[in-house]
Formats: C-alpha cells, sequence, structure tokens
C-alpha cells in the first residue's frame, strides 16, 4: 500500500514537472515592467540622495557651492531618467 | 519505512538537480518559456523532496527511533521533546540536512518574490542555487547520511542522548540563526553571479541584493551574539568570546559582510567599487562554506566541535570550484565592472566607507590567519602551533578601535566632500566629550587600552546623538513640528540612515562591555556548609548542599550567599551528571550549571566545579565580571537599528 502511494506520487511530481515541455507552441516568457521597475528603483535612490543633500547642507555639513553642484548633477540624473522612463 | 523514504527523497532530490540544471541551461540557451516553465516546477519538486526529508528526519527523532543512526547518537528516550527536536542540527549529518532545509526555504522564497521582477537573472539565479543545492545532496547522500541504520546486530534499546553542553535553550536559536546567516548569503551571491554573467547590475538588483545580505548579516549577526551567550551562560569559563575556530569561522563571513553593506552603498549612490563587492561577495559566500566546513569536518579542536569525520576534501574542493569560477567570472566581466567615477575627497563619505572596508579586511585576514595557522604549521613543519587569545587579543583590540572611532567620524562625512568648516563644527563636541572622558579615567589611574577605549566610546556616542538631535532640531524648525513627531518622522524617512546609526550605538554599547573584560577578576575555593569565602567586596557563604535525582540526570545543588554592604543574594550553582543510569561511568557526563547574578554595573558568576562527596565539601570557581550586561544590551540595540534600517518603505505604484 505504502508503495503504491510512493509510485502515485512519484508519477504526480513528474507529471508536474514535465507538463509544461508538452504543450504545443514554443512560449516566451517576457517582462515588460523589469526595465520599468528598475528605473523606478533608480529614481527613488536619487530623490533620496538629493533629500539627504539638502538635509546635510542644512544641517551645516556641506559648503553652498558644493551642495549647488551636487543638486544640480543629481537633478540632472533625475531628468534624464524620466526621459527613458518616457 | 519512513527512514527509507527519507532517504528516497534527498536521492530523488539530487537526481531533479540535474534535471532543472538541464532545463534552466535549455532556457538560457533557446529563450524557450516552455524550459523555463519546468525548471521552476522542478526546483519546487526539489524543494518539496527536502522538506519532507528533514521532517522525516525530525519525525524520526521525536519518536526515538533508534534504528537510524543518527537518532541514536543524538538522542536517548530520557532527551526532553525540545532537545529531541534541536538535535536535527546538533550532529553533522542532520545539521547538513538542515543547512539544506534552510538554503531551500530561502529558494523558495527567491523564486516567488523574484519570478517576474528579475526574470532575466533568475535562470542564473536557479543555476547557483541548485549547484550549492546539488553539492549538498551528495553530501548527504553519499558522505553523511542522516537516515543510515544503526550498525548493531542487535535492538537498540535507548541512544546515547544529546550533550549536556547542547542541552540549553539558547542552544535551540543560536544554531539556526546561525545558518540563517550562513546559508543566507548564497542568496546574494547568486544574485551578484546572475547580475555578473548577465551584465546587469542595475537599481533593482542592488535593492534585492543589499536586502537580502542586511537580512542575512543580522541573522549571523543574532547568531554569533546568541553564540556568545550561550557560551557565557553554559561553558562555566566566564567569557563570550574565546577566538575559538568555530567562533572565528563565523566571525570572517561577518567581516567582510559588513565590509559589503557598506560598499554596497556606494555603489548604490555612485555606481562605482562594482568589482570590489564582487570580490566581497564572493568572499563572503566561500567564507560561509568554508565556515561550515570548519564547524562540521572536526579538522581544527574546537569547544563548539561536536562532530569529527572526514568531509574535508570534498568541501576544500567546493570552496576551490567556487574561487575559481567566481573569479574567472569576474575577470571575463571586468570591461563591464570597471568605475566610471572615482573618489573625489579624502573627507567624503565614499572615502569614509573605504576606510571602514579596509580596516574590517584587516581584520579578517588577522583572523584567518590565526585560525588557519595551527593547520598551516601542522601541514609545513609538522608540529601544530596553537594561536591562543592572546594573540588575537593584541592584533585586533588595536584594529577594533580604530573601527570604533571610524564609526564615530562616518556619520560627520557627506558624499563627494566635507567642508573644513563643517569638520570644525561637528567634531567639537565629540572630541570635547572624548577628552573629557579620557582626563577623568586618567585621573582615576586608567591608562592604554581602557583609557582609549571609553574615550572613543564618548566621542562616537557624542558624533550619533548629535546626528539625532541636529536632524530632530532640523525638522521642528522646517516643519513645525513637535520633538516627538519631529523625531519619528527623521526616523521613517531615513530608515537605512539612521537604522545604520542606531546599529553604531549598539556597537559602542558592545565596547563598553568588552572593555569591562580587562576587570575581571576571579577565585577557586572549596567551602563546607556554613563556610565563607571573599572575593573584591563580596562575601560568599555556603548555606546548603543537597544532592537531587531528575529525570536524565542527577543534580547536587548549592544554596550559595553572597553579601556585601548594598545587597545580599542567593545563588544555585550545581553540579549535574548526565546520563547517571549508564552502567558504564565512562558514559555518565558530569556537567556544571551555573548561576549569574547579572546587573549592568558586574555579573557574579558562581561554577559549582566539584564536590568531595566523603568530606561533603564543594569546589566552586567564582568571577566577578564587570559590565558584561553591556554587550547583550549593544547586541540587542544593534539588532533593533538593522530592523528599522530592514524595514521595507511605502511602494509606489509604478505610473
Amino acid at each position: 500500500m505504502s508503495f503504491l502511494l510512493i509510485f502515485l506520487i512519484f508519477v504526480a511530481v513528474t507529471f508536474f514537472i514535465v507538463q509544461p515541455l508538452f504543450t504545443a507552441e514554443k512560449t516566451q516568457i517576457i517582462d515588460k515592467t523589469e526595465a520599468l521597475n528598475s528605473l523606478q528603483q533608480q529614481k527613488t535612490v536619487l530623490y533620496q540622495q538629493i533629500k539627504e543633500l539638502e538635509t546635510d547642507y542644512l544641517m551645516g555639513n556641506l559648503h553652498e557651492e558644493d551642495y549647488l553642484k551636487a543638486r544640480h548633477e543629481l537633478k540632472a540624473e533625475v531628468s534624464s531618467l524620466m526621459k527613458k522612463m518616457k | 519505512m519512513i527512514p527509507v523514504i527519507g532517504g528516497l527523497a534527498l536521492n530523488l532530490a539530487l537526481g531533479l538537480v540535474f534535471l532543472a540544471l538541464y532545463l534552466n541551461v535549455q532556457y538560457i540557451r533557446s529563450k524557450d518559456g516552455r524550459f523555463y516553465l519546468a525548471a521552476r516546477r522542478t526546483s519546487l519538486a526539489v524543494s518539496f523532496l527536502i522538506i519532507l526529508a528533514t521532517l522525516f528526519l525530525a519525525q524520526i527523532l521525536m519518536t526515538s527511533n533508534f534504528d537510524v543512526d543518527y537518532a541514536a547518537h543524538y538522542t536517548s528516550r530520557e532527551t526532553p521533546g525540545l532537545y529531541k527536536f534541536t538535535a536535527l542540527w546538533a550532529g553533522q549529518s542532520g545539521s547538513l540536512l538542515f543547512w539544506l532545509f534552510i538554503l531551500t526555504l530561502y529558494s523558495l522564497v527567491t523564486q516567488f518574490q523574484n519570478y517576474r521582477q528579475h526574470l532575466n537573472l533568475m535562470p542564473y539565479v536557479q543555476i547557483v542555487l541548485l549547484i550549492v543545492h546539488g553539492f549538498f545532496l551528495v553530501v548527504t547522500n553519499y558522505i553523511t547520511n542522516p537516515f543510515s541504520p544503526t550498525e548493531a546486530d542487535f535492538v537498540v534499546a535507548n541512544g546515547l542522548g544529546l550533550n549536556p553542553l547542547l542541552q540549553n535553550v539558547t542552544m535551540a536559536i543560536h544554531p539556526p540563526m546561525l545558518y540563517l546567516g550562513y546559508v543566507g548569503f548564497t542568496i546574494p551571491f547568486a544574485f551578484s553571479i546572475a547580475g555578473m554573467a548577465q551584465k546587469n547590475m542595475n537599481a533593482l538588483w542592488i535593492n534585492t541584493v543589499r536586502n537580502w545580505t542586511l537580512f542575512v548579516w543580522l541573522m549571523l549577526s543574532m547568531g554569533i551574539i546568541l553564540g556568545g551567550w550561550w557560551a557565557y551562560q553554559e561553558l562555566g569559563w566566564g567569557g563570550y568570546w574565546a577566538w575559538d575556530p568555530v567562533e572565528n569561522a563565523s566571525f570572517m563571513p561577518w567581516l567582510t559582510g559588513t565590509a559589503f553593506l557598506h560598499s554596497i552603498m556606494i555603489q548604490e549612490k555612485k555606481n562605482m567599487l562594482k568589482i570590489w563587492n564582487m570580490i566581497l561577495i564572493i568572499l563572503t559566500f566561500t567564507l560561509c562554506i568554508f565556515g561550515t566546513f570548519l564547524t562540521r569536518s572536526g579538522v581544527m579542536s574546537s569547544v563548539h566541535s561536536f562532530t569529527v569525520s572526514s568531509l574535508g576534501p570534498i568541501f576544500l574542493a567546493f570552496v576551490f570550484l567556487i574561487i575559481i569560477f567566481s573569479f574567472m567570472l569576474l575577470f571575463h566581466q571586468r570591461s563591464f565592472l570597471k568605475a566610471q567615477k572615482k573618489v573625489e575627497s579624502f573627507t567624503s563619505r565614499e572615502s569614509g566607507f573605504l576606510f571602514n572596508n579596509v580596516v574590517l579586511l584587516i581584520m579578517f585576514f588577522a583572523v584567518i590567519w590565526g585560525t588557519l595557522f595551527p593547520v598551516l604549521s601542522e601541514a609545513v613543519r609538522g608540529t601544530k602551533i596553537t594561536v591562543g587569545p592572546p594573540f588575537f587579543n593584541q592584533i585586533n583590540i588595536p584594529i577594533g578601535l580604530v573601527l570604533l572611532f571610524l564609526t564615530g567620524v562616518g556619520p560627520l562625512l557627506v558624499w563627494r566632500r566635507t567642508s573644513k568648516e563643517s569638520f570644525v563644527k561637528h567634531f567639537t563636541w565629540p572630541i570635547t566629550m572624548g577628552l573629557a572622558v579620557a582626563a577623568i579615567m586618567y585621573f582615576f589611574n586608567f591608562k592604554g587600552y581602557v583609557l582609549i577605549a571609553y574615550s572613543l566610546c564618548a566621542f562616537v556616542c557624542t558624533t550619533i546623538l548629535m546626528e539625532f538631535y541636529r536632524g530632530t532640531h532640523l525638522r521642528m524648525k522646517k516643519y513645525a513640528e513637535s520633538a516627538g513627531k519631529a523625531f519619528w518622522s527623521l526616523m521613517r524617512k531615513n530608515k537605512s540612515r539612521y537604522g545604520g546609526y542606531i546599529v553604531h550605538l549598539g556597537v559602542v554599547l558592545m565596547f563598553v562591555g568588552f572593555t569591562g573584560k580587562a576587570f575581571d577578576s576571579e577565585k577557586e575555593f572549596g567551602l563546607k556548609t556554613g563556610e565563607t569565602e571573599h572575593l573584591k567586596n563580596y562575601t560568599f557563604t555556603l548555606r546548603d548542599l543537597t544532592a537531587e535525582e531528575r529525570p536524565d540526570h542527577y543534580a547536587w545543588i548549592a544554596e550559595l550567599e553572597v553579601l556585601n554592604q548594598d545587597q545580599a543574594i542567593k545563588l544555585f550553582p550545581e553540579k549535574r551528571i548526565y546520563f547517571h543510569r549508564n552502567p558504564n561511568p565512562e558514559r555518565r557526563q558530569p556537567h556544571s550549571e551555573l548561576d549569574i547574578h547579572s546587573t549592568f554595573k558586574e555579573d557574579i558568576y558562581s561554577v559549582f566545579n566539584g564536590i568531595d562527596v566523603e568530606k561533603q565539601i564543594a569546589y566552586f570557581k567564582i568571577m566577578v565580571n564587570p559590565l558584561v550586561s553591556w554587550v547583550w544590551l549593544g547586541g540587542f540595540i544593534f539588532v533593533l537599528g538593522t530592523l528599522v534600517a530592514l524595514w521595507p518603505a511605502k511602494q509606489k505604484a509604478v505610473q
């Protein structure tokens, strides 16, 4: 009885595994959101950096000149990212 | 029947690993989604079989099925239920199956989490995970099978039982935590290999790798802290860290993992250090496998080595292969990994992190050198030269203090370049506090490392508290928030940064405790009932001595009264004999169950060393260990800070 049960589980597992291989057509799995999600994540990181930069500036950790230069560069990165996202 | 099915499940899982590898490779070649789906399903079947095998082994242990050699070796009928279950990771073959079980759980989470998120990377991630699965399945199938039958030509009536040292609640938690850390580094490693192979290390990849690393690093940290706690509570030598090879085996990947966690931030923010990060994650994963080898092979003599075996060659071969293939891939993809930017200034956060990396790596090299030296010396010169705690302390105390200093400097540095004015402004208070503590300590005749350590603790503590104060104050001014709300918002909106500061605060408190070790004192003596001894300002009187037979051991219980000017407490250390009913006296195992009275000032640590039954003299080792509780408090804050940093941010939907 136990061996029959094991055999049935084995058959079920085998069927579960090989079933996709016997579908008629070749399929392609494409994820269109991956690239967009990555850009979104990059945007989040850049926004976070701008916020952190502003905090550091207001806390007096940065020169105004350095702050403005860094802020400008980060904003340029954000806008180029936004273009890519469109 | 169950052991047979368990063994069969492991065999089948190994076969399916090869099938899944083939299907993944086919998918990469043909991009035919049918192979991807079949590979995914095969991996799920592998996971199912490994989980099944682990549950079967747990069932064998819980039901005391002594037909299985592993159960007969690590449990007995008297072993309490909890410890029958924890025996799952007490011995070699069980613990390796447990390794596999955790890897399976992690793989399942990775599969379901990233089925769509990292579609291009997942086949590569799967291949790496399957190779690691395959290695451990080969080991558990053919080298140390947990389902092997007992080699006896008679019915085994009772098992040998679990080592008394492992019969401790902390031991029920510490190894799984450590394993969650060790095994977990497979996931960031797999993503790193996949990222290199696919030349895809975008922001999403960094986010996934960073979060996984932070989680498994937390597990490893908790495992190490709990290990220290267990050693302190159970081993009876009054310490929590002995630079033992097995302790070092967990500490080494922690050091490189810590370095990686810092430097991955530079990759995230500046797109730099990709090669360096890959080296660190390869090193960390390799050290995790190497650590498992050190713990499980018996190559090192250690208080933690509960197994002796001949696993060495296969583990070393696997470590060697990981290094060769990973570095070949790294070399092949070097042009993709090369940084486009450079560190702009010596006084930037980037260079702060780099210094931190260098110091952590120096410490790592010191630890690995000291750990492997006895083996190397034996291999080269034929004589085993033991490297003890004095070597490790001599090297690592100064390095640790530099690291502590950097912990304080780091928060004051900003990305790109920190202005001179900012340096002067923000360092004034911390330096003043550090110097004030140094002066006070010098006045009270403290010198050397103790003076430096506490001064640095004051310096770092001030920098961290000032960061919280300045951030909160800024929000109060800018958004007209109350102090409480401003503090909460500050934490909520910058979890990674302020979580990190909390971790640093935990480190400072732990250093306070570590430095307290310099003031430990101890005394050994024998007492008859009513007699008294003294240590520091404490008086110890043996009030009573009783004996008691319990289900799995025999115990002598001492009632020690401890008095000083302020307090009177009672301690009840025990001397136990496990397996006391065993007719073979050599199988009876003595064990000292400690009793510790802890305060933030100091611990009174009592060990019942032995008893002269005829003369009714009980022998004790008593220690007064200052500031040990600060280590545990620091550990708790450390974990809390990591949880804050790990707490997920609210996700905004992609438009």
